[in-house]
């Protein structure tokens, strides 16, 4: 009581913290890499400009055409019809190509779109291209592109709720789900004239996980001992039925294509270290598992559309803090003129003290350990296949 | 010999300005945080591991350094000192502002001891903060000074592990452990140290409930324990409680009751990771009287006079994550006013470099 009497000597501090008021100008630096990939997508999301690779966020259109006009990448006449004054209910984009690169046709929303575009349009020049850089609350976006034949949709949906988590486990898994399924979304790729899809979904994931993990924590034998040791602890616990905790998938997609193995085709690198402009880029989490705060293990898909190929990684990345580190990745590529599909299946997997001696001397080395494209660089690779299909 | 020393009341009301006016919130000196963790220290001191507190009190779960829905808590369920408040841990990691979401509990928590309480989570540990984002964020934010990190994870080492409120309802973090019949077991531990990796302090930050299951059972993770229904009763009747309320576990609506309100988890962190989509609440306990319930009781299926107020993210991250800014807390140098107390410690950081381009 004492305390809040006190307190009402000083109202008026109270009402302005209730009240935080607007100042103008924020700045951005990165924070953590969450950050940081967001920021990347977002240039990934402008228009090309140019064979610069270290392109600086610029809402400044003004240089674009002294880039562009030098290299073999195009930023070209665009035109944009849009029906109604702020939202966009149908959209076409026109590409007019310089000689070099080939003119794709392309359709945004995708010609079997069904419903409203969402797809957002460019700050700077009005374009409608790829998603909003980041999901607004809630979270239903539904982007989607044709290029060609194909058509590219990525649905992002809120995590599944206890009702929807409960009915899986009913009727299709026995053991604990992730901490966060986003259930409902999904990337996915049709040839529209076959019908041929390949789709990558959390549920399917799940599907291919194994009924059991060797793999423990790494206080496990420590936690062991010490609970023999107790008193009071008389009888020996259960334990909960065995599962794949860490949710590592044998996924390679869901599909209709027929592929092929084969030993003298690769994804072609150089293709996509052209600085092409990115007609689409998304990228979405499938699942999500914290491993009771031992780490992370992540399913996320990731897609970008040039005018003549696509790329979509499809990753799994698994940390177990102090014992291992994994990758599976697919990697989809599809040459949007020969129809020619690629599949490529990537193991990679490292001891967790082998990882720490390749950081030894950082300041913070446990940052680079979050970043699954540095492990992925760093880490062995036990195994690579790839497949083949054309449509 | 700890000597104490204290900063008058104007200050901690200066600091809250700096966190609570701007827009990003600004950091506070690390010496300025240095000196609020040594008076927080030497207050948490006199604090037993279990807190007896009174109802009314709005309890709180993780939150994860959502600065902004934190504001958004106070928003819809009042302000302190207005609102007696119980924090249940997991303040950092994650979230973009771990550090002010920290320092502002910091400072409310000195500014109105007998209305903000907060207890002990699974991430407030050395080891935890450097694997889940914390300690990059000082490290990002301060360039590279570590300083502020040992500060803050040194005072996490003095918050009490749980709260009973009016005698019949206990609060803690995570859940129960095989070896803790009595509350007064944790009554008794030294908490003055890191989280350990076994014994009671350890289960009591980690453990979950399972509604499937009756006795414990070990995590198939190889550490950790669930508990099920026998167990919380029994605690539940050798302690003389009605209820356990918890945090540790994401869930899309915001909140869980298992068995009927025995047992409820509270979630306090919308759209997680600023990308899952989830709601979150606060439970806000007017009484603990065991009289008829209410339909929203019923349907919540929580106790008479217990309310989860649910909500959703604040408004205020979509400026930050959508136009890519105010991420950090630092504030450019037109913006210092040399009058300032903190100018030359502004002045001092610099801006972060920029990320590179990858493939």
């Amino acid at each position: 009581m004492e305390e809040s009497n006190k307190d009402n000597n000083n109202r008026k501090q109270r009402q302005t913290f209730a009240k935080p008021f607007l100042v103008g100008s924020i700045n951005a630096i990165e924070v953590t890499q969450a950050r940081e990939m967001s920021r990347l997508h977002t240039i990934g999301r402008l228009p090309a400009r140019g064979s610069k690779l270290d392109v600086k966020h610029n809402t400044s259109s003004s240089s674009t055409t002294a880039d562009t006009s030098s290299t073999s990448s195009t930023t070209s006449t665009r035109s944009i019809t849009s029906t109604g004054s702020s939202s966009i209910v149908s959209t076409s984009t026109d590409f007019t190509s310089t000689s070099t690169t080939p003119t794709p046709t392309v359709s945004v929303p995708a010609k079997s779109h069904q419903g409203a575009c969402t797809n957002p349009q460019c700050n700077c020049c009005g374009q409608v291209i790829i998603p909003s850089p980041q999901a607004v609350f809630p979270i239903k976006e539904e982007p989607s592109i044709s290029v060609n034949d194909w058509s590219i949709f990525s649905v992002k949906r809120p995590i599944l709720n206890s009702v929807e988590i409960d009915t899986l486990n009913d009727t299709r898994f026995e053991f604990p789900l992730p901490e966060m399924i986003f259930g409902h979304s999904l990337m996915r790729i049709i040839h529209e004239p076959s019908g041929l899809h390949i789709e990558f979904n959390a549920v399917d994931a799940l599907d291919s996980l194994e009924s059991d993990s060797n793999l423990k924590v790494s206080y496990h034998e420590e936690w062991l001992e010490a609970r023999k040791k107790k008193k009071e602890v008389k009888k020996d616990l259960d334990v909960l039925k065995s599962y794949d905790w860490t949710y590592s998938p044998n996924y390679k997609g869901s599909t209709s294509l027929a592929f092929i193995p084969t030993n003298d085709k690769q994804i072609p690198i150089d293709r996509l270290l052209q600085p092409d402009p990115i007609l689409f880029f998304d990228e979405c989490v499938l699942y999500e598992d914290e491993l009771g705060d031992n780490g992370i293990g992540i399913l996320s898909t990731k897609i970008r559309v040039m005018p003549t190929c696509l790329l979509l990684l499809c990753r799994f990345f698994l940390r177990i803090d102090g014992v291992i580190f994994r990758i599976r990745d697919v990697r989809i590529f599809i040459d949007l003129e020969t129809n020619q599909v690629l599949r490529e299946y990537k193991l990679q997997e490292m001891a967790y003290s082998e990882v720490v001696k390749l950081v030894t001397g950082k300041t913070d080395p446990k940052k680079l350990f979050r970043d699954s494209n540095w492990v992925a660089n760093n880490i062995l690779v036990i195994l690579v296949t790839t497949e083949i299909a054309t449509v | 010999m700890t000597v104490t020393f204290s900063v008058p009341r104007f200050d901690l009301d200066y600091c809250l300005e700096q966190l609570l006016k701007h827009k990003p919130p600004r950091l506070l000196p690390p010496q300025t945080i240095e000196q609020l963790c040594h008076m927080l220290k030497t207050e948490l001191l006199k604090e037993a591991n279990i807190m007896s507190l009174q109802s009314p009190i709005t309890i709180v779960g993780d939150i994860h350094g959502q600065f902004h829905d934190l504001l958004e808590i106070f928003e819809i369920g009042g302000t302190p000192p207005n609102t007696n408040y119980l924090f249940l841990g997991d303040y950092v990691d994650r979230g973009y502002y771990s550090i002010e979401t920290i320092l502002l509990l910091i400072v409310l928590k000195l500014r109105y001891p007998q209305r903000v309480h907060l207890i002990r989570g699974n991430h407030e540990s050395r080891t935890i903060t450097t694997n889940y984002g914390f300690y990059t964020e000082i490290v990002t934010k301060y360039g590279g000074n570590t300083e502020v990190w040992s500060h803050i994870t040194d005072l996490f080492d003095y918050l009490p592990l749980g709260a009973t409120i009016d005698g019949n309802i206990f609060a803690t973090h995570g859940g129960l452990s095989p070896s803790c019949q009595q509350l007064d077991q944790v009554r008794a531990l030294d908490r003055f140290r890191e989280i350990p990796h076994d014994g009671i302090m350890a289960d009591l930050v980690w453990s979950d409930p399972d509604p499937e299951i009756m006795d414990f059972k070990l995590s198939p993770r190889g550490a950790g324990y669930l508990f099920g229904y026998d167990i919380i009763t029994k605690f539940c009747r050798e302690n003389d409680l009605i209820q356990l309320v918890r945090a540790h576990q994401l869930c899309n609506e915001g909140y869980i009751s298992y068995w009927g309100g025995q047992c409820l988890t509270v979630w306090s962190a919308p759209n997680y990771c600023y990308r899952c989509g989830n709601k979150a609440s606060v439970l806000e306990i007017t009484h603990s009287n065991m009289q008829s319930k209410t339909n929203t009781e019923k349907q919540q299926q929580v106790l008479p006079g217990q309310y989860f107020n649910v909500f959703d993210a604040s408004p205020e991250n979509d400026i930050d994550t959508e136009s890519g800014k105010g991420v950090n807390g630092f504030i450019t140098d037109e913006n210092v006013n040399d009058s300032e107390i903190f100018a030359d410690f502004f002045k001092s950081i610099h801006r972060g470099k920029q990320a590179e381009y990858f493939l």
